[in-house]
């Protein structure tokens, strides 16, 4: 099947970009959680601010391809639908930068029992945002695989889910932990799962536009 | 480029009417702000009383413009672009009560030497919101200015994400105060930020309809 973008191979190669920058903002997130679960705050910092540079980059890159999009009167017909998947992607930078200063700026107490379950969710989170990552590329290229790879990306949302609630149970349980500190975990673990659960929504979001562009092809 | 509006006077009287319920309920955000860490209980009350009419009036104005937009059949290529712009600068006024009345209902704790913290992430807040207000003008009334106005809006908001930030790196560093005590002032720097950031949302937005207009 054709693709959507097949007359545009610029517009084609900033959406690369910005995937490829969602996918780093992504891997230096995971490995930022596991520097600070053991303790290596220099290495934590030097992440921070890679982070914060790729989301600066992101956005210059997103309002140029929104710009694009309309000044250049490209695929009118897909436009409304690549807006949305490029906000929503955008949406998964943001949310994984603002957990990220999360740890930075409330240096959290985390358990000695908690890091390793801190760091699984964080690995799950990141596999559901690499196999949504996926399915985007292959959106360009084939709309109609699409259904099929994004079926990952619900499952590990769900386990993501799961793997916070353990933790959080986990706090809730510790008679040695003060109230304070049992929602501050609470309240880190939820910021973790909610970057899976901007995974799901781009999921959600290249359902239905692959299901659109199948229907017109 | 010609006015949004044409002739339809009464719709451009309401839109610039909304606005200024806009621009009004940040200036009243920020003395009530200001009372309120002044200590200045009654001042303050009278704000919240003050913001909760303008928040009244501008949700009034904004029904009233929808109303006229879809019952008189106006701009209807635009009508959609306006009714949600319309529905995100009134987020603004909400948010501007909304932080007046959690102060109000929560009296948090703010000691002395966060004040001046909280006072100038407010008036980046309510700059980004100044901006906003008058990047909406341009694109009602001469949109060939609205970029550089727009520009302005995501400078201010960087500016508030900035000094929010070092507010909260400041709180969670402080010795002697309450792990919940430091939620309740994140708690607050957060609702001050998030004004900016609606700010932002409406040239976002803005951004998108200007382009669409000119071509």
């Amino acid at each position: 099947m054709a693709s959507i973008f097949d007359e545009d191979l610029a517009l084609t190669k900033i959406c690369g970009e910005f995937i490829d920058l969602t996918d780093d903002v992504n891997l230096v997130f995971c490995e930022a959680i596991k520097q600070y679960m053991c303790c290596q705050m220099n290495e934590y910092d030097n992440y921070i601010d890679q982070i914060r540079n790729l989301e600066s980059k992101g956005d210059v890159i997103r309002r140029q391809t929104e710009s694009r999009l309309y000044t250049e009167k490209l695929i009118p017909e897909s436009r409304g639908d690549l807006l949305g998947l490029i906000e929503t992607t955008d949406d998964i930078i943001d949310e994984t930068k603002n957990t990220a200063l999360l740890f930075s700026v409330e240096i959290p107490d985390i358990p000695l029992e908690l890091r390793n379950e801190f760091v699984s969710l964080a690995k799950i989170c990141t596999e559901a945002v690499n196999e949504v990552l996926v399915a985007f590329r292959i959106f360009f290229k084939s709309p109609e695989s699409v259904k099929n790879l994004i079926q990952p990306v619900y499952d590990k949302e769900k386990l993501a889910d799961k793997q916070a609630a353990k933790i959080k149970r986990l706090a809730f349980l510790d008679k040695n932990l003060p109230l304070s500190q049992k929602m501050h975990l609470r309240y880190l673990a939820h910021h973790v799962d909610c970057i899976a659960d901007r995974a799901e929504d781009l999921a959600d979001r290249l359902s239905i536009a692959a299901i659109k562009q199948t229907i017109k092809a | 480029m010609k006015p949004l509006f044409g002739r339809t006077k009464t719709l451009e009287q309401k839109s610039a009417d909304f606005l200024d319920v806009t621009i009004e309920a940040s200036q009243v955000l920020l003395t009530g702000i200001s009372h309120y860490l002044n200590g200045a209980t009654e001042q303050f009350e009278d704000d919240l009383k003050q913001i909760t009419v303008l928040e009244n009036r501008g949700d009034n104005l904004r029904r009233e413009i929808e109303n006229q937009l879809y019952t008189e059949t106006l701009i209807p290529e635009s009508r959609g672009d306006v009714l949600a712009l319309l529905e995100n600068i009134d987020n603004i006024t909400n948010q501007c009560k909304q932080i007046l009345m959690e102060l109000s209902v929560e009296i948090p704790v703010i000691p002395p030497e966060f004040h001046d913290g909280y006072l100038h992430l407010a008036e980046k807040s309510v700059k980004a919101v100044e901006e906003v207000v008058s990047s909406t003008r341009s694109f009602l009334n001469f949109p060939l200015m609205i970029e550089h106005s727009l520009n302005k809006v995501y400078f201010w908001e960087s500016e508030a994400d900035r000094l929010s930030e070092t507010l909260k790196r400041k709180v969670f560093r402080t010795a002697g105060l309450e792990l919940s005590h430091k939620f309740h002032l994140r708690y607050f720097a957060l609702h001050i930020e998030l004004l900016a950031d609606k700010a932002e949302d409406v040239a976002d937005r803005l951004a998108i309809y200007s382009i669409k207009r000119s071509l």
